[in-house]
């Protein structure tokens, strides 16, 4: 009989398919419902410190689906999630108490989420997350929300070092699509970090054209979609061939298909939220359903027989076979001479 | 083209004032739950086949306005709101945004 069981950081974990950190994660009421419906784990709304206070607050309205064709009812395949929810709404210790009854009232495993500046912010954020017991920390350094740019700025290289020294628990980074995110992860994982999440989403801007002026908040907001997969497939694979790290894959997935190709490109698990927003969260259910299906079709026992298969079969560019363009120089022969 | 299904693009006038929450325009509302699924803060129920919004728990996200096939969500004002709004002043610009 085939199991979707996998071994994730230490843990084992009942599915690959993770809901990631957002709105989907910010509430206890949540878990229980990730936890039915399979999830073999959930990622926590991000918590910042004091200081970035005013990420708390979230302008009202947030969210747009762009390109979301709803009288399809959930079976648009390309659309947009335009969004700008900052961080966890509470306080910091509001959030050590949500990992603490996320933690009591489930068995999947849950892992806290942080961003902050300062090492000393990110050490008192990640130490209170793995006393609140957080089977892990995912350090989201990249969140298309965050103030700043999101260049992998030096004092990231400070805070994963201080984090990772200070913890038990495994720590993930959570890596930007670009610039280099090869580099990034050979950094993360020189510097101790158990796994890598790829990729956060990008930061976009659209604009309404009546009124010249940016949608919603008026200002800039993530975004992603199925469309994203595309160089996140790229990102898993080239990661997977170089670097010796743990990969979580997130982005674009709308059904097991993608799962399971972030699967066979080497990712260890798959963190899914769109899929959930647009299709609700018995998408978790389905994604799981798709993958035992296909693990029993093809007589595959475990995850780990396909785990990588496909970033192997990648080939050299020296070594893709090649043909001239042009069968000889001159003008190309016409209709008739065929 | 450039058409927007659901939500409009530009928030409600009265948002800088009063926080927007959701309501369902009853006359409008056929009944198909999207919106129930699709919120996360659990402010929408079925009440007699009408989707009914809870004001309190509404956070403004505007995702039920994405679900709903026929637009009958519209934005109110939540006067019972005692505090303005928070709005972060960048100190002259010393924050640098971009990527």
């Amino acid at each position: 009989m085939p199991t979707l069981e996998v071994e994730f950081l230490g843990y084992r974990v009942k599915s690959p398919i993770f809901v990631a950190s957002g709105p989907a994660s910010h509430d206890v009421k949540q878990i229980p419902i990730a936890q039915e419906m399979g999830a073999g784990g959930v990622v926590l709304k991000t918590v910042v410190p004091d200081k970035f206070d005013y990420m708390r607050y979230w302008p009202r309205p947030r969210y747009k689906l762009i390109d979301w064709d709803k009288k399809m009812n959930g079976k648009s395949q390309y659309f947009t999630l335009y969004s700008y929810e900052q961080a966890y709404s509470g306080s910091v210790d509001d959030y050590f108490n949500f990992v603490k009854i996320s933690k009591s009232i489930s068995d999947i495993m849950i892992i806290g989420s942080a961003f902050a500046d300062e090492p000393s912010d990110w050490i008192y954020l990640a130490k209170g997350i793995e006393e609140a017991g957080a089977d892990a920390i995912e350090l989201d350094i990249s969140s298309p929300h965050k103030p700043g740019t999101l260049q992998f700025e030096t004092h990231f290289v400070q805070a994963i070092k201080s984090v990772v020294e200070n913890v038990k628990i495994p720590v993930l980074v959570k890596l930007a699509p670009g610039p280099d995110v090869l580099t990034q992860a050979k950094i993360c994982s020189e510097l101790g970090a158990d796994a890598v999440t790829l990729c956060n989403r990008l930061r976009g801007l659209e604009i309404d054209i009546e009124t010249g002026k940016p949608i919603l908040h008026g200002y800039y907001a993530g975004v992603g979609g199925p469309w994203a997969k595309y160089y996140v497939f790229k990102h898993v694979s080239e990661v997977y061939k170089e670097v010796n790290i743990t990969i979580s894959a997130t982005g674009g997935v709308l059904n097991w298909v993608d799962a399971l190709k972030y699967i066979m490109l080497g990712a260890k698990t798959v963190q899914i939220l769109s899929v959930i927003i647009v299709n609700g969260w018995g998408s978790i259910r389905r994604i799981n359903e798709g993958l035992l299906s296909f693990m029993l079709e093809r007589q595959i026992e475990n995850l780990e027989e396909v785990r990588g298969i496909a970033s192997r079969n990648l080939i050299e560019p020296d070594l893709i076979v090649r043909w001239t363009g042009e069968k000889k120089s001159g003008p190309r022969n016409t209709f008739e001479e065929w | 083209m450039g058409k927007y299904i659901g939500l409009k693009p530009l928030p409600p006038d009265f948002y800088d004032k009063y926080p927007p929450v959701a309501e369902v325009v009853v006359e409008r509302c056929i009944g198909c739950e999207r919106c129930v699924k699709i919120c996360f803060f659990d402010s929408i129920k079925m009440i007699d086949k009408v989707a009914f919004i809870n004001k309190d728990n509404c956070t403004g996200c505007g995702l039920c306005f994405e679900s709903c096939p026929v637009d009958a969500i519209v934005w109110v004002k939540d006067e019972t709101w005692q505090n303005g709004p928070y709005i972060q002043r960048y100190g002259g610009g010393s924050v640098e945004f971009g990527d």
